[in-house]
């Protein structure tokens, strides 16, 4: 089913909704939610809480992308579970690592009474990526958006995971001199 | 103050037609929840091979401003290098031949490099010659026994235990370490001569980093004398540059370890002076008796 049909029921609280977008996306939000909640069971929550926040945001919303739209909760919300449930240093799956890596691009602890306006720092990433050549923005999303293994983007680049690394470490020190550039960090 | 969570959720902000682009690399797009039944035809499964094959070479070609990857020179993709030294009696002696077996790292550059320039952090023992020997910027001596400067050649060369006629076996050819740089210029190969195995290949950073050990035997003119064949054992540590094009060969007859320390503590500077290139030879030879 087309993503505009999918949205229109939605728009017309039909009980299809989001069992067509279950089966269109299902397995794409699971994948996400995976990446991140490396345990099937948190991942399933944030997969059918990804379907109750879209039909509560959906009428109003009309995505453009429905995928990048769903795929937003579901990283959103797996972010959150992973972070109430767990220790940010411990643990298995690819947050620990993409953080610990991500320490590259900002100064040090963070200080709850200065902290940032969230928005502001979204949209200077998005214009950072954007300003990207599609190959480094596609590695970039690839590892600090979907989470995705040093691996599996080696694999599916046909690169080494030494080059996958390389190019990984240049785009961090890029993005903290543009944050520092840009007066967020 | 900004901490990498933070960071984290932050880069969900990232527009949808970009994060779409990341979605179809890695395959996690549209998925049908059902398995469907695909008739397949031969003649089909073969053009998608193919579209495939090409994609994936033009994917993985486009990673990167530079590539490098090991590759073997053949006779057809390179010139016949032959060094012929004649000594005082007008014998002449040819090193090596690196179509029979050699070893290459093929540099496709897409863009003119800028000039590097080093700075030694750690040496075994003191070098004997650099270049250049003034400092670029302060126009000081670059190595006043204290002080080091930035250069872009430096070697250390003890007396050498052959000669044009040495004994049979293997032969130091009195070259501790020699650090030097090359850069990456379109269709231009880097070549060892000799038998050459890769030790480690791992990722420092900014550098992909290839460790070798490279025998090289020293063919003699039959005829000209009845000597055996000799061999000069030398190891490298080379670290590519992939976003400068550049590469620094950290090479010797002084073991890896020595030489990875060498290499670990250089300090490296890319200056804003671009390089002009004009080989004699698209094919360059990289052994540290030729550097």
């Amino acid at each position: 089913m087309e993503d505009t049909a999918i949205i229109d029921l939605y728009w017309q609280r039909s009980d299809q909704a989001i069992a067509e977008t279950d089966r269109k996306y299902g397995r794409y939000c699971r994948r996400i939610a995976l990446n991140i909640c490396p345990d099937e069971e948190d991942a399933e929550e944030c997969v059918n809480d990804t379907w109750f926040h879209a039909w509560t945001r959906m009428p109003d919303e009309r995505p453009a992308i429905l995928s990048g739209f769903l795929g937003t909760i579901t990283r959103h919300l797996a972010l959150d579970r992973y972070r109430a449930k767990h220790s940010l240093k411990r643990g298995g799956g690819e947050v620990p690592l993409a953080l610990d890596e991500l320490r590259d691009c900002v100064p040090g602890p963070s200080d709850p009474e200065h902290e940032m306006e969230v928005r502001e720092l979204e949209a200077a990433i998005d214009r950072f990526v954007n300003a990207l050549p599609e190959t480094d923005q596609v590695i970039f999303l690839s590892r600090y958006w979907f989470l995705a293994s040093v691996a599996e983007i080696a694999r599916k680049s046909g690169c080494t995971q030494s080059k996958v690394k390389t190019t990984l470490f240049r785009l961090r020190k890029k993005l903290r001199i543009y944050l520092q550039e840009e007066g967020l960090c | 103050m900004l901490e990498p969570f933070g960071l984290l959720k932050a880069i969900g902000g990232v527009r949808a037609e970009n994060v779409r682009k990341a979605e179809r690399f890695l395959g996690y797009g549209e998925e049908s929840a059902k398995p469907r039944r695909v008739r397949r035809r031969i003649g089909s499964t073969l053009l998608i091979a193919a579209v495939l094959i090409s994609l994936f070479t033009i994917t993985a070609y486009a990673f990167g401003l530079f590539r490098v990857e090991p590759s073997e020179l053949t006779k057809e993709n390179a010139e016949d290098q032959m060094w012929i030294f004649t000594d005082s009696e007008g014998n002449e002696m040819r090193w090596g031949d690196h179509c029979e077996h050699g070893f290459s790292f093929y540099f496709s550059g897409e863009e003119t490099p800028r000039r590097v320039v080093f700075r030694p952090g750690w040496l075994p023992q003191e070098p004997t010659f650099w270049f250049p020997g003034v400092d670029i910027d302060k126009g000081s001596p670059v190595w006043d026994g204290e002080n080091v400067g930035w250069m872009e050649y430096l070697l250390d060369e003890r007396q050498k235990e052959t000669n044009f006629f040495p004994e049979p076996g293997i032969h130091d050819v009195g070259i501790p370490y020699l650090v030097t740089i090359n850069y990456a210029f379109k269709d231009h190969y880097l070549v060892f001569n000799g038998a050459c195995d890769i030790v480690k290949h791992e990722n420092w950073d900014q550098f992909e980093v290839y460790e070798l050990t490279c025998e090289k035997e020293i063919h003699l003119r039959p005829g000209v004398t009845d000597r055996e064949d000799v061999i000069s054992r030398e190891n490298y540590v080379l670290l590519f540059s992939l976003d400068e094009g550049y590469m620094i060969n950290v090479g010797g007859t002084s073991d890896l370890e020595t030489l990875e320390h060498i290499a670990r503590e250089l300090e490296i500077r890319t200056t804003d002076k671009p390089l002009q290139f004009a080989p004699g030879s698209m094919v360059q030879q990289i052994n540290i008796e030729l550097g």
